[in-house]
Formats: structure tokens, C-alpha cells, sequence
């Protein structure tokens, strides 16, 4: 007999569990918020001390590294609450992101901490400008291609004049 | 698996699953928008579909019964359009993304319908999609849903291009250009969201893609739009840089690089230009070259001047090892013929040691006159100067006989297909950009390298400017091939050219291969001089060179097929596909079970097969030949490849770069050999002097030649005839 799926028993624990803890988050004060959900010294989220709150057995630990359904879950509550995904690694990386981090929670609390209505204004433009970006990826993924396609040509011995 | 009855469809369907991607086309698993799922197998070429993408879907409604008795509504479609996915179909998108999964993604599909989009691009809507999305987890849903607003966002962009593509593809059917290879290569040259705008700015772009008629069509349609007053439209700058564009195109196709100004100028005029108009504004612009007499492609003519100029600089870069000369040259080929035990003939051992002392060495010779052998002990020789050898070929097949003829019990050589070797050194450079390390041993070149190209007779102008950008300074190059031989499939004539230029070249004419008491040889040497030999007429020997009327063509090969070994040989290609059809229907009992391996073959057990593209993860190279050893229960196929010990499985992918080999092209039979081999005589342009030599010379010990006696004159006084610009 295969195998039952543990993948959807343990997603549905984990949602309540995280659930929780952003809740948690949440009810502090916006301008003195710290994360709720485990971490270690370095800033990075706990994933051992997550599966201990799941009352996951040892060996099971490993589900939430290796199944993405499970850590992309763990990385969107943390990366929220500022603290590094996981897999993340490098020690100078990690300080100079919690560093980055640290600094734009402390400027985002204090826009918080204006007005709940300014907050979503600032992550309205946020996301314009996250479109304005892709826009640009675009754009140059497009010089891109026909640059390639044009260089290709000339390798097979066809010059394409091509005015931009 | 069946199939049921077929209803037209047309419909918009979002990819769930990609089962099945090739060439040829392809299989996914969708949704349409009234949610139903429902496979498309799609035949044509250009779709790539990735999930989440939406399809406009033209075909027939059928039904697809799989091995498990399941059956699944499909069309089978030969017209597919990306469109922008909207509405509701972007719940398959929605599904892909990371912590939705397809429970929350009908929640947003069901509350919002057709005004998901709007929605997920109105960020004040933030709070209601959380709610929707999971509304038992207010907290978390947030979170969920200000990661769905940033993957739209980043949809919207991709979207936005996806439907400057869409609307581009129908801006050129409305032009007319419904080639949907052509429209795509167009996309490729000119794509963005402002592709429409810069084909109205590059009118005649299509000249260099497509006929006249239609590039011409489509160029004059645009210039009337853009310059509606202008009169004289025919003389625009445009239309005549375009006629020499499209002349460029033909005159490539043929394998040529350069045009005497009377083959130009008629090209021009025949597309109704003015030629000596056109090819004043082309000199003008310094959009064509020329060298001696002649007019060069000005792609081609960068291409041939880099190469030229490169192997001009590998001749002047001083040696990095020590090269002997005069009796220590000799001495050190003495030595490497004892290392290797083959005993050379003074033709040979003069041809090792000049190659020996050449930056830049071609070595000339036909068929069975030494060269693998001659390329064993220049590689020999070498090593004994510390130097590093690295042996190519163009095809698979030359390069497995060059590995065989080459190495010893004691040194095993690999000899490489080009396009094997330079993936293999781009990884190093790749590998020593980022560590300094090289990612692996196992072929390296540096400046001590001796470079061994075999069947460079082959190269085109393309790969030898490919392997010399690889190619440091202070390595040394020798091409290895038969100038007699066909010019390359390609454009170009770099070896042809250096042969006849001769300064380089070490040449060999002493024939070894065949038994002196052959008449093979004497017949090849004459074609290839230009006379036409005396054939008697084939009566059942079984060895020599004879002649045959084309009545007997079926049998002769019938008879030869029944003894072994044989490869037929054709110009045409429908002529090969006729022999192959024909002859694998006689040959298979009337239950024969076959398997369809793809457009290309239908195969039998028992059936002759040639791979027809280098397939390296299959260990399959263009122009292997094969036999089909077994068909399972599972239409699983087994083939028997030449020189291999045991039947392999031919992976389903690979089988569509397989075809029936009971005839085959010249150019596909180049670097094989075969006891015997019939040649079909054929009234076309293709049937040369240089054609029949190559498919004479394929033979160890019979050839007959089939056909009409007339026409060995005519292909042997017909020059395959190839103009470059090529100068060293």
C-alpha cells in the first residue's frame, strides 16, 4: 500500500500554527514589533523550534526544509515579521540584510505608526513600482532577444539591418 | 488509446500541464473557460506552452482513451495562438502560485469571475481577496494576498508582452504573412512591445526571411502607408537594399558566400529592380564587399574575414613547444611510427612531418589512402613534443571512426563532434570564470594543443569560426578531408579553398584501402579528374564498379539487401523516400508488427535506420546506422547501432530524429562505408561530378551504378561549383 501523503496533514497544522503567531505579531504595538514566529541568533527563522511547535517528530523536520508547498508557507510569514527564509546563509549576507531589514521595519513602522491609510499607500506604490520594474525587465528581455536573434544570423552568415 | 469521433472546436484553453513537448509539436492538459479539462495535442511547430499560459485552440473534438481505460475529452488542433489569459482562466495561474493551491484559487475564481483581473490589479481590494482567499486565517491570508498582488503585477508585465506578440502575429496576417516560422523569426528579430512600429521602420526586413513575392508585398504595403505621397516607391533606398537582401538569401541557401555581378545583377533585375541602382546605394552604404570580381554576402564576409584573420594569427604566433625541423622532424616520426606500429609509407611519413612543422596544416587525400592512419602517428608524434591532442570531426560517425582509427590498445583517443567539443570548452570558460577551475578534464585546449578536424571537407564557414573562437593562440590547427568530396550542407568552402590555395597542404594518392585488384579506386580517380569511366554492365560480381539500367534498380538492391551489407545512394530526397517506402513494404510480412517513430519513419523489426541529428544524451550522431532489433508489447523499439554489441532502446524522443535507411542522401552517407553500394543516376542539378565520387567512394567492394548510361557523362562533367570570398 503507498505511502499517505504527510504533506496536507502537516500544511493544515502549520497554517493554524502560523496563523497564530502573525496574530500574535500583529496585536503589538506597530512600532515596537518583534517576531513571533521562532528564530535563531543570526535572524533567521527557527525552522527546528516550528517543527517542535508542531509537535513534528524528529525525523519529520526535514518535510519543512524540502517541500516547497511547506517552506514557501514558513518564508511568507517570515520574511513579513523580518526575519531571513530559510536556506539563507551567508553570515555577512545575513548581517547586512537583518541590518537592512532592522532599518526598513524601523522606517515602515513609523510610516505605520502615522496612519494605517498611509501604510497601504505606501504598498500600493510599492507595487506600481514593482510593475514600472517588470515593465523594464520586459523591455530589455525583449532588446535581448532580438539582439541574440540578430547576433545568431550574422554567425550564420546573414547581416539583418535592423533600425531601432 | 483511441480515439473517439471528431466535432470542430475553437476555444480558449490554460495550460495545467505540459505531458508531451517536441519539435513537432505538442501535448498539454488544460482547462477551457466554462472549467471543463481537456487535452490538446497540438501538430505544428512554435508553441511552448508553460502552464498557466492561455491558448487560443482551433481543431477537432475528439475523445483520447488512455492505457488505464480513462477517457479525456481532446482536440486535435493545427492552429494555436497564445492570447492573454483573463477572468476566470486565470484560475490554472492562480493554482501554480506558491501557498493558493487549487481550494483557494476557485474561492477567488468563484467570488470574482471575469473581474478577477481588475481585482488583483486594485490594491484598495486587498482586505476582501484575503477574506475570500482564507477566511478562517485572516492573519495569514494577508500575507497570501499581498503575495498574489505582487504575482500579478509581475504577470501583468509578461502579459503585456505576450499581447504585443499576439497583436504583432496579427498585424502580419493581416499582411499576409501567415508562415507562422516566418512570423515568429520576424518576432525574434524585431519583438517588444513596440514590434509593429519597428517593422514599419525596417519595411523590408522580411527579404532576408522569406521569398520576394512576399517580402516585396509586404515591404511596398508598408512604404505606401508610411510614405503615401512618395511616387517613386519602386527605387525607395529601402526596396533595393531589400532585392540584394533577398538576392543574399538565395544565394546562401545555395552554400555560396560570394556572386559574380552577372549572377547579381540578373538576381536584381528579376526582382524588379533597378541592379546597378541598388548596387550603387548597397557600395554607398558599405553594405556589400567585394573581392577580385566578385560581390561578397557582407554576414559571410564578416564571417570569412574572421576567419581568415585568425588563422592568420594562430600562423603568426610563435610555436609554445619545440618544433623539430628537417631530420629531427623526421626522427621524431620514425619514433612515433615504431610507438605505434604502423609502418608508413614515404608519402605518409613526409605528410606527418610537415604537418608536424605547420601552425596552420591541411592534409588532402581520397578515399582509402591513409589519413586516419597518418593521423594517428601525427598524433603520436606530437605527444612526444609534450603537446596535448584533441581530435573532431563534424559528424558523429566520422568522429567514432577517427576515435577507432586513431587510439591504440595502449592510448585510447576520443575523437569529438564539433558542437560536442565547444559545449564542452564554453562550460570551461564558464567554470574558469566563476572558480578558476576548469568544470572538467576531460578534453581541454591551450596553447600547446594540436587541433585534428577530420571530414573538414564538411566544415562550413559557421563551424570553423565557431571552433576557432575556442581556440587559444599558440594551438595548432590541422584540417583533415578529401577536396574531391561534396562542399558542406552549409556555407562556405574553407578546406576547398585552402587545397586549392596549396601552400598548407599535405597531400596523399596512394590508395590503400581497397585491394589493389579493385576497380573502385581507378573509377573514383577518374570521376574525380573528370572522365567518365567505362563500365561494364553488372551481372552478379561481387566486387568492382559496373553499370545498370534503372529497370533493375529494385532488384539489384533487393539482391544486395539479401547479402548484408549495402547502402543505396540518391540525390533527391523523394527519390530516397521512395526506395525506403517500396522496400520496407515488401520486406515486412503482411502481420508486420510497426511502430510509428515519428513523421519521419514508420519501422519494422528488421528495417535499415539512420539517426538523422546528433543526439548526445541517446548516444546517437547523425548519420548512424542502424538496424531495428526488436518491437515490445509496448511499442518499445530496439535498435541494433553500428558498432555497438546489443540492442539499445530508442528513447521516443530520439525516434523523431530516426529515418528508414534503405536509401539515403549523399550528404548523410558522407563518413560512412558499406561493402557495397548502389548509386541511383538521377537528371538533377544535385547529380555531380563531386556527388558520385562520394557515393562511389563509400564502397569497400561493389558499386553499381543505376540508371541511365547517358547520365554518367553529364553528372560527371556537372561541377558542383562553390563560390566564396574565402582568402587566405
Amino acid at each position: 500500500m503507498p505511502r499517505p501523503n504527510i504533506t496536507p496533514v502537516v500544511r493544515a497544522k502549520l497554517e493554524h500554527y502560523l496563523e497564530e503567531l502573525e496574530t500574535s505579531y500583529q496585536a503589538q504595538p506597530e512600532s515596537d514589533r518583534k517576531a513571533t514566529l521562532p528564530s535563531t541568533n543570526d535572524g533567521k527563522v527557527n525552522v527546528r523550534a516550528i517543527a517542535v511547535g508542531l509537535g513534528l517528530r524528529q525525523t519529520q523536520e526535514k518535510y519543512l526544509f524540502e517541500r516547497e508547498e511547506l517552506s514557501s508557507l514558513i518564508n511568507l510569514v517570515a520574511e513579513g515579521q523580518g526575519l531571513l527564509p530559510i536556506g539563507a546563509r551567508n553570515l555577512d549576507l545575513i548581517d547586512k540584510a537583518v541590518k537592512t531589514r532592522m532599518a526598513q521595519q524601523a522606517k515602515s513602522a513609523r510610516a505605520d505608526a502615522q496612519a494605517a491609510v498611509e501604510a497601504k499607500a505606501a504598498e500600493k506604490s510599492l507595487l506600481e513600482d514593482l510593475a514600472a520594474a517588470v515593465t523594464e525587465i520586459e523591455t530589455l528581455k525583449a532588446e535581448n532577444m532580438r539582439l541574440r536573434s540578430q547576433l545568431e544570423m550574422i554567425h550564420a552568415g546573414i547581416l539583418v539591418r535592423v533600425t531601432e | 488509446m483511441t480515439l473517439g469521433a471528431f466535432d470542430p472546436f475553437r476555444g480558449v484553453i490554460v495550460v495545467e500541464r505540459v505531458l508531451s513537448e517536441l519539435d513537432s509539436g505538442c501535448i498539454f492538459a488544460g482547462r477551457s473557460s466554462d472549467g471543463r479539462s481537456l487535452r490538446v495535442k497540438f501538430a505544428g511547430k512554435g508553441a511552448q506552452p508553460s502552464p498557466g499560459e492561455a491558448y487560443e485552440v482551433v481543431g477537432l473534438r475528439g475523445s483520447y482513451t488512455d492505457r488505464y481505460g480513462r477517457a479525456v475529452e481532446q482536440i486535435d488542433s493545427r492552429q494555436l495562438r497564445r492570447v492573454v489569459s483573463t477572468g476566470a482562466l486565470l484560475g490554472p495561474w492562480l493554482e501554480k502560485l506558491p501557498n493558493i493551491l487549487a481550494t483557494r484559487s476557485d474561492r477567488l475564481v468563484a467570488a470574482f469571475g471575469a473581474d478577477l483581473p481588475t481585482v488583483l490589479s486594485d490594491f484598495s481590494r486587498v482586505d476582501e481577496v484575503a477574506r475570500v482567499l482564507e477566511p478562517s486565517k485572516p492573519r495569514l491570508a494577508i500575507r497570501i494576498a499581498q503575495q498574489v498582488y505582487a504575482a500579478m503585477a509581475a504577470k501583468s508585465g509578461a502579459d503585456a508582452t505576450a499581447a504585443a506578440e499576439v497583436e504583432f502575429l496579427a498585424y502580419l496576417e493581416s499582411l499576409h504573412v501567415v508562415d507562422v516560422y516566418i512570423a515568429r523569426r520576424l518576432w525574434n528579430l524585431i519583438g517588444g512591445l513596440d514590434a509593429k512600429s519597428r517593422l514599419q521602420r525596417n519595411p523590408y526586413l522580411l527579404a532576408s526571411l522569406t521569398t520576394w513575392k512576399k517580402a516585396d508585398y509586404v515591404g511596398m504595403r508598408l512604404l505606401k502607408k508610411l510614405e503615401a505621397g512618395n511616387k517613386a516607391l519602386d527605387s525607395h533606398p529601402a526596396r533595393l537594399l531589400g532585392a540584394l537582401d533577398n538576392c543574399w538569401r538565395d544565394i546562401l541557401a545555395e552554400g555560396d558566400t560570394a556572386a559574380t555581378s552577372e549572377r547579381l545583377e540578373g538576381m536584381l533585375h528579376a526582382r524588379n529592380v533597378d541592379p546597378l541602382q541598388a548596387l550603387r546605394l548597397a557600395s554607398e552604404l558599405h553594405a556589400i564587399g567585394r573581392i577580385d570580381d566578385l560581390y561578397r554576402a557582407p554576414g559571410a564576409a564578416w564571417l570569412e574575414d574572421s576567419v581568415r584573420k585568425r588563422l592568420h594569427d594562430l600562423e603568426d604566433m610563435p610555436p609554445s613547444l619545440s618544433i623539430p625541423s628537417g631530420d629531427e622532424a623526421h626522427r621524431t616520426v620514425f619514433d612515433a611510427e615504431t610507438k605505434t606500429g604502423q609502418h608508413l609509407t614515404d608519402e605518409q611519413h613526409d605528410a606527418v612531418a610537415r604537418l608536424l612543422t605547420l601552425p596552420l596544416g591541411v592534409l588532402q587525400g581520397g578515399a582509402g589512402v591513409g589519413k586516419t592512419t597518418v593521423m594517428k602517428v601525427l598524433c603520436t608524434a606530437w605527444e612526444f613534443l609534450d603537446g596535448n591532442v584533441v581530435m573532431c570531426a563534424l559528424a558523429g560517425k566520422a568522429a567514432l571512426q577517427l576515435s577507432r582509427g586513431a587510439s591504440s590498445a595502449s592510448t585510447p583517443r576520443i575523437a569529438y563532434t564539433i558542437a560536442r567539443l565547444t559545449r564542452i570548452l564554453d562550460r570551461h570558460v564558464t567554470a574558469e570564470r566563476s572558480n578558476g577551475l576548469p568544470a572538467d578534464v576531460e578534453v581541454y585546449v591551450d596553447d600547446k594543443t594540436l587541433l585534428i578536424i577530420d571530414e573538414a571537407s564538411m566544415l562550413d564557414t559557421p563551424s570553423l569560426h565557431l571552433i576557432l573562437s575556442h581556440l587559444p593562440l599558440g594551438a595548432r590547427l590541422v584540417l583533415v578531408g578529401d577536396h574531391g568530396q561534396l562542399p558542406p550542407v552549409g556555407i562556405g568552402n574553407v578546406f576547398h579553398d585552402l587545397v586549392e590555395e596549396g601552400t598548407r597542404t599535405a597531400t596523399l594518392t596512394r590508395i590503400h584501402r581497397q585491394a589493389a585488384d579493385s576497380a573502385i579506386p581507378v573509377a573514383a580517380a577518374q570521376v574525380r579528374s573528370g572522365n567518365t569511366p567505362k563500365l561494364d554492365r553488372w551481372s552478379g560480381q561481387s566486387k568492382g564498379i559496373f553499370f545498370a539500367p534503372k529497370k533493375d534498380l529494385q532488384i539489384i538492391h533487393r539482391k544486395l539487401l539479401s547479402l548484408g551489407e549495402v547502402i543505396a545512394v540518391a540525390a533527391l530526397r523523394d527519390t530516397v523516400a521512395a526506395i525506403n517506402d517500396d522496400e520496407a513494404y515488401f520486406r515486412r510480412a503482411r502481420d508486420a508488427r510497426t511502430v510509428r517513430l515519428g513523421p519521419q519513419a514508420t519501422v519494422a523489426v528488421g528495417d535499415p535506420v539512420v539517426a538523422t541529428k546528433n543526439r548526445y544524451r541517446d548516444g546517437l550522431f547523425n548519420g548512424t546506422l542502424g538496424v531495428v532489433f526488436a518491437i515490445d508489447s509496448d511499442d518499445r523499439v530496439q535498435v541494433l547501432w553500428e558498432g555497438e554489441t546489443e540492442a539499445r532502446l530508442l528513447e521516443k524522443e530520439a525516434g523523431l530524429d530516426v529515418e528508414l535507411a534503405y536509401a539515403i542522401t549523399c550528404h548523410r552517407a558522407q563518413g560512412s562505408s558499406a561493402r557495397n553500394v548502389v548509386v541511383v543516376l538521377e537528371d538533377c542539378a544535385l547529380s555531380t561530378r563531386e556527388w558520385l565520387y562520394t557515393a562511389i567512394t563509400r564502397a569497400r567492394e561493389l558499386v553499381i551504378l543505376v540508371g541511365d548510361e547517358a547520365l554518367l557523362g553529364s553528372t560527371v562533367s556537372r561541377r558542383t561549383q562553390r563560390v566564396t570570398g574565402f582568402r587566405m
